[in-house]
């Protein structure tokens, strides 16, 4: 596939700047050109700053305004203008920058002549268009550029670029290729010399790229060569950035912003090029970065579109209209504007506003397919996939050059289940835009699924790596129907079938496959009837419990349905962690102590604005403790309201209904009682752990925000360096007897001294302090080590199952359970321990080889059976041996043309294996 | 891979077959690592004298202790490794077979791989000329050590198979390739054919399987590689096979239980068991010329066939067992 797209791409028209091209005077090559200007400017204003004096003996007003300009004193340089009697055009151009950097677009204009006729000069022509384009009058402002151009101004090349911009705008592409198209030869024939005559080259040429993605490149050159004509210009600095950041590169873009921002760190282009580039990255700064743009210019239309976009992304719908109003107050005709505004109204079930919205961005363009683009984003966001495959496909049926749109569409189809025409229409995108990292992960993880193998059952699809599907398939598929039988008895109904579920390898294959990109921290996404998550093999054991994950995610399929894909995360993600723990009770996260002290110390949302800490978590760590914090209220929804209120929910979201309002319906609550009562809620439920931590030294150390708290870190980790001085130890739990830290603190340094009993004593103190306390490192596992010590087998085994059922991955825990029954004899209990190690990671040759040889020697044949055939699928050292085991206990389990199959691949690889031959003809009934 | 690891070799013309295993465990550098080399060692003798029947007099265990603990029958110093090699070369027959497992640490420096003993260690070049004078003999060397890659290159010759833990001398870490060798020897489970005897092909695919495992469980990057050459061209094969220039050698030089070599013996004195393990044979042969033709069968008929025949073994099993007067372990 990628071989076909590169054959495409050659195919592309091969006009672009000429290569090698020799310009007059030219030292640097082109990157190096950053450094001399930087280089350059700082100097300058740091001259301005040794010398005071003499520069102000021997500089100008008009000279003090450009550097006030340069340095972002924009307010400055205004004053100082008005000092200036005579300052004719350069001065007039320094104030028309000041006022836009300001956002005052009419007061520019004013000094233009107002928003129609013709400017004072042609020479300001290029800049009234440019003001008109602000505030949106875009028959003025090209008027203005006509003029312009007819009157052969200095910079009329920009105005011509822009006249094929406003073409683009239109909807009329033909045309404004055409335009763009002209500059390839401006450059060629090497009449390109002013600064000017480069942004206009390199906008026309990054413009083509649309169509030729190679010209990209050429385009990067063309602003390079800008900058070197046109130092102490921040505007192809920060269009370079621009480049980068469209391209997905927002390491580099970030670079570029921030050399345009070390000389005016107000330069309000750039910081909305920095918001852009943090949004991108995810990054909840964007929200800041883009209010710092409005400090300076509050009519900045472009950072007030972006606020738009991240409150809608954190489904602040009323937020994000009142933003995107507020900037098409200053430019009604902003597209990009407009769009947020009609997916924001889309969103929120306002039928009329969001049609009346699509209807004025078609007027002004009938190809925008960026309305499309952004209401297919939106709604992937906010898991209407099937909505976004919709609207991706408008936006490619008006404009085939949108490569987002393909992408998008081929994207949301493989979420949907159009698996083929997805993946044709991903490889499209990336034919046309071969930079997209989503696009080429997505096709490479495609190519690589090529490989993969699918297993089928009554409601499953199940997609597994090679080489797995042998162990996991059986394994998977009869939890999953358990999961959809259960749930379907509980829901009352049930999701579209068959459920695709993926599992991958790695995490960074899972990753790609869900959001088109490595580093996604998730263990497993719903996509409504498509999953996709981890396989086992994906992590180390002990690192999650893969079942547990499936379970989990099998629930947001039926929250999905039910709610027509407009559940809220925190809700969906809250009864899904409460799903796990209704099917296990020792699934699901827990309560440690990073999440109490979150809750304590007042750092998570309440339960009426659960939302943000999912959709734009304040730290890292909120996002986990969203989870089970979410989950706490559905355990008090359903004791207090009953399973059926979580229902209504559902279907109440489905209805187009908001939280708030089915809280008030189905609760009878509004927000404030709502947050009240469920605070007295967690506060009586946990009342004795928060107690016994009141002492503990807080994971929270740089403010409501810390960026680095590890959500499940425990006591040890927390009191990492901390003293193991005995007395010391000793003498802090004598002062807080109730302090759980405290006791299991010296419970712990004890262990490692070997006081057994004393540590015993105070490990008990511990566990009662904080009974379901989930670390490895609590009183259960301390006691084990006690009781260890002391040869007291049967208990030690006994604190490691009751550790066990407090975390779901504790794959060594189960594993020293086990060996620690076997020592006792204890068959029973060494089965359990095996399949609760098993649960956890069941590609463990020895586990499962222990497992299958009890099962059999215990009379299970069909447990026995089923983990031989998970040793079979490991690729056992002595594989006849597995295959003649797997034959026996089939044919014990009544299986006797399973027992047959493998009994035959034994002889195959061993055929003077005296017992196999001996069971092949007892599986033929003693003979021939 | 693992259908190319039958030995062919009867056992009938093993079992007149004189065999010396020298186990020579290396330097440990402290209580822990001694202990371990040692406990390999020890384990690798004993299955050769308890589950082999290989006598004291040929199976030699050299160790650093000069106090030499049982079953040790020298010290591991050059001297005691040159001596004990010298013996060998003077007195066993030119048919007999010599097996030398190295158990210790390896160094690889200066573009020369080294087996640390007490004492001066033993360069890759001296080992070669050591083995050198066992000729005309049979001979295997299975250096389990760190950095022991270049024992390959270094020792390759003709009617010679030398494993290494290692694939190059880079390969500088603790390896694990020697305890798994010696759960070779000491089990059944390297028998992987199932025919009662094992294979040095065998021991090497079911400990490379093991080594390979234990990194996985243990989520650790996997730093040794074993391999083995048996063609004498000094590259070693990381999946050596029967039917491929690397394994076919080792898949001759085989151990057999002492109890499987009673049935030979059998055989000898009675024509009509003779004749049932004639037919044993044929029946093997078959099989193993139809699991060749396997690919260009209709999967339902090979199966088909492939089932009948092995019934007809399994019958053929039960006649010579019959004929013995069902004392069991047939081979």
């Amino acid at each position: 596939m990628r071989v076909a797209a590169a054959a495409r791409r050659a195919g592309h028209s091969p006009r672009g700047l000429a290569s090698g091209r020799q310009r007059r005077g030219r030292g640097p090559t082109p990157r190096s050109v950053w450094t001399l200007w930087i280089t350059g400017a700082a100097l300058l204003i740091a001259g301005a700053v040794a010398l005071p004096t003499a520069l102000a003996a021997q500089s100008s007003p008009l000279d003090d305004a450009r550097a006030a300009l340069v340095r972002g004193e924009y307010e400055s340089a205004l004053e100082r203008l008005d000092r200036v009697s005579d300052g004719g055009s350069e001065a007039a151009i320094v104030r028309l920058r000041a006022l836009r950097a300001l956002g005052r677009y009419d007061d520019a204009l004013d000094l233009l002549g107002g928003r129609s006729g013709p400017a004072p000069s042609p020479r300001l022509e290029r800049w009234k268009g440019e003001l008109l384009l602000e505030v949106g009058a875009w028959d003025a402002a090209e008027a203005a550029f006509e003029r312009s151009v007819a009157a052969g101004a200095p910079d009329a090349a920009l105005a011509r670029v822009l006249l094929g911009e406003q073409a683009f705008r239109r909807g009329r592409w033909q045309e404004a290729r055409a335009v763009f198209d002209s500059f390839i030869d401006l450059y060629n024939s090497g009449a390109a010399d002013t600064g000017a005559e480069m942004i206009a080259v390199a906008h026309a040429v990054g413009r083509l790229g649309r169509e030729n993605p190679d010209l990209f490149q050429d385009a990067l050159r063309a602003w390079d060569e800008a900058i070197e004509l046109l130092p102490g210009d921040p505007r192809p600095i920060v269009a370079v950035g621009d480049l980068f950041l469209d391209r997905y590169t927002s390491t580099r873009a970030m670079e570029e912003y921030a050399r345009a921002l070390s000389v005016n760190a107000r330069e309000p282009d750039a910081l909305h090029g920095r918001a852009r580039a943090l949004d991108f990255d995810g990054s909840g700064r964007a929200l800041a970065v883009a209010n710092e743009v409005l400090e300076t210019n509050p009519n900045h239309v472009g950072a007030r579109t972006l606020l738009a976009e991240i409150r809608l992304r954190a489904e602040n719908v009323p937020a994000a209209v009142e933003e995107a109003e507020t900037a098409l107050e200053t430019n009604p005709r902003s597209l990009e504007a407009l769009s947020v505004l009609a997916a924001a109204r889309y969103l929120a079930g306002d039928e009329e506003g969001w049609i009346e919205a699509r209807d004025r961005v078609l007027a002004l363009n009938p190809s925008w397919a960026g309305l499309y683009v952004r209401l297919a984003e939106l709604s992937a966001d906010a898991r209407r996939y099937a909505d976004a495959v919709d609207f991706a496909r408008e936006a490619v049926a008006r404009d085939s050059l949108s490569w987002e749109g393909w992408g998008l569409l081929g994207i949301n189809q493989m979420r949907t289940q159009e698996v083929v025409e997805g993946r044709e229409n991903v490889a499209r995108a990336f034919d046309g835009d071969p930079y997209n990292p989503w696009f080429k992960n997505t096709l490479d993880l495609l190519d690589l699924m090529d490989d993969f193998e699918t297993v089928r059952s009554e409601n499953f699809e199940i997609v597994l790596p090679p080489g797995e599907a042998a162990l996991l398939g059986p394994r998977v598929i009869a939890l999953a129907e358990e999961a959809f039988a259960e749930m379907t008895e509980r829901y009352g109904t049930s999701p579209p079938t068959p459920i695709r579920l993926e599992l991958f390898p790695t995490s960074a294959d899972f990753s790609v496959r869900t959001f088109g990109l490595v580093g996604l921290g998730a263990l497993g996404v719903s996509f409504g009837s498509t999953l996709v998550m981890d396989s086992p093999t994906a992590r180390e054991p002990g690192d999650f419990n893969w079942a547990s994950t499936l379970w989990h995610e099998i629930a947001h399929a039926f929250h999905l349905a039910i709610s027509d894909h407009a559940v809220p995360r925190w809700f969906s993600e809250g009864l899904a962690v409460r799903e796990q723990r209704v099917a296990r009770p020792h699934w699901g996260f827990r309560a440690g102590v990073p999440w109490l002290q979150a809750w304590t110390s007042e750092r998570m949302p309440p339960l009426s604005r659960m939302n943000e800490a999912f959709v734009r978590p304040a730290f890292p760590a909120q996002l986990a403790f969203g989870y089970f914090q979410a989950s706490l209220a559905f355990d008090w929804i359903e004791e207090r309201w009953g399973f059926q209120a979580i229902r209504d929910f559902l279907e109440g979201y489905g209805r187009g209904a908001t939280t708030n309002q089915l809280t008030r319906i189905i609760l009878g609550l509004d927000d404030e009682e709502l947050d009240a009562e469920f605070q007295r809620y967690v506060d009586a439920r946990f009342e004795s752990e928060i107690a016994a931590l009141a002492d503990l030294a807080p994971v929270f150390h740089d403010g409501p925000g810390d960026q680095t708290v590890d959500a499940e870190a425990t006591v040890e980790e927390i009191l990492e360096g901390m003293t193991d001085d005995l007395d010391i130890l000793r003498s802090q739990a004598r002062l807080s007897p109730g302090s759980f830290p405290a006791r299991l603190r010296l419970g712990q340094a004890l262990v490692r001294a070997g006081w057994w009993d004393e540590a015993e004593e105070n490990l008990r103190a511990a566990q009662r302090l904080f009974p379901a306390y989930p670390g490895l490192d609590g009183p259960l596992a301390g006691l084990a080590r006690v009781h260890q010590a002391r040869g007291e087998v049967s208990e030690a085994a006994g604190a490691l199952r009751a550790l066990g059922e407090l975390n779901e991955s504790a794959w060594s825990v189960a594993v020293e359970e086990a060996r620690l029954r076997a020592e006792l004899g204890d068959v029973p209990g060494e089965l359990r321990a095996l399949r609760r190690a098993l649960e956890i990671h069941p590609f463990a040759v020895e586990p499962q080889t222990r497992l299958a040889t009890l099962a059999g020697e215990t009379g299970a044949w069909d447990e026995a059976a089923s983990a031989w055939e998970a040793v079979v699928a490991l690729e056992p050292a002595d594989p006849a041996q597995v295959w003649y085991e797997l034959s026996r206990a089939r044919l014990r389990s009544g299986d006797r043309a399973g027992a047959r199959t493998a009994v035959l691949r034994a002889l195959e690889i061993a055929p003077s294996f005296d017992a196999a031959l001996e069971l092949l003809l007892e599986i033929r009934g003693g003979g021939r | 891979m693992l259908g190319a690891l039958i030995a062919p070799a009867p056992f009938a013309t093993l079992a007149a077959q004189e065999t010396h295993l020298v186990t020579v465990v290396g330097l440990g550098g402290g209580p822990e690592y001694d202990a371990r080399f040692f406990g390999w060692g020890e384990r690798i003798t004993v299955a050769a004298r308890e589950r082999f029947g290989l006598p004291e007099s040929s199976t030699h265990l050299l160790v650093p202790d000069a106090e030499l603990p049982a079953p040790a029958t020298a010290t591991s110093r050059r001297d005691g490794v040159e001596a004990t090699l010298a013996a060998i070369a003077t007195d066993a027959p030119a048919d007999a077979e010599v097996l030398v497992v190295l158990l210790g640490h390896g160094t690889f420096r200066n573009d020369e791989a080294r087996f640390n003993l007490p004492g001066p260690d033993l360069t890759a070049r001296e080992w070669s000329l050591l083995l050198d004078a066992l000729a005309p003999r049979r001979v295997a060397i299975v250096n389990a050590a760190s950095a022991s890659g270049p024992f390959v290159q270094a020792l390759a010759a003709s009617n010679r198979t030398v494993i290494t833990a290692t694939k190059t001398g880079r390969q500088r870490n603790e390896t694990v390739f020697g305890g798994y060798f010696a759960d070779a020897f000491a089990g059944d489970a390297a028998d992987l054919d199932k025919d009662g005897a094992m294979s040095l092909l065998e021991a090497f695919a079911w400990t490379t399987a093991e080594v390979a495992r234990h990194y996985d469980e243990q989520g650790l990057l996997q730093t040794e590689n074993a391999v083995l050459d048996d063609d004498g061209d000094g590259v070693g094969s990381e999946t050596p096979s029967a039917d491929e220039p690397d394994g076919a050698g080792s898949s001759t030089f085989v151990f057999v239980p002492a109890a499987a070599l009673e049935l030979p013996e059998a055989a000898a004195a009675d024509s009509v068991l003779a004749r049932l393990l004639r037919e044993q044979a044929e029946l093997e042969t078959r099989i193993a010329r139809l699991r060749a033709r396997r690919g260009e069968m209709d999967p339902e008929a090979y199966e088909a066939e492939l089932e009948e025949l092995l019934v007809e073994l399994a019958l053929k099993n039960r006649e010579v067992e019959g004929r013995r007067g069902g004392g069991g372990g047939g081979r």
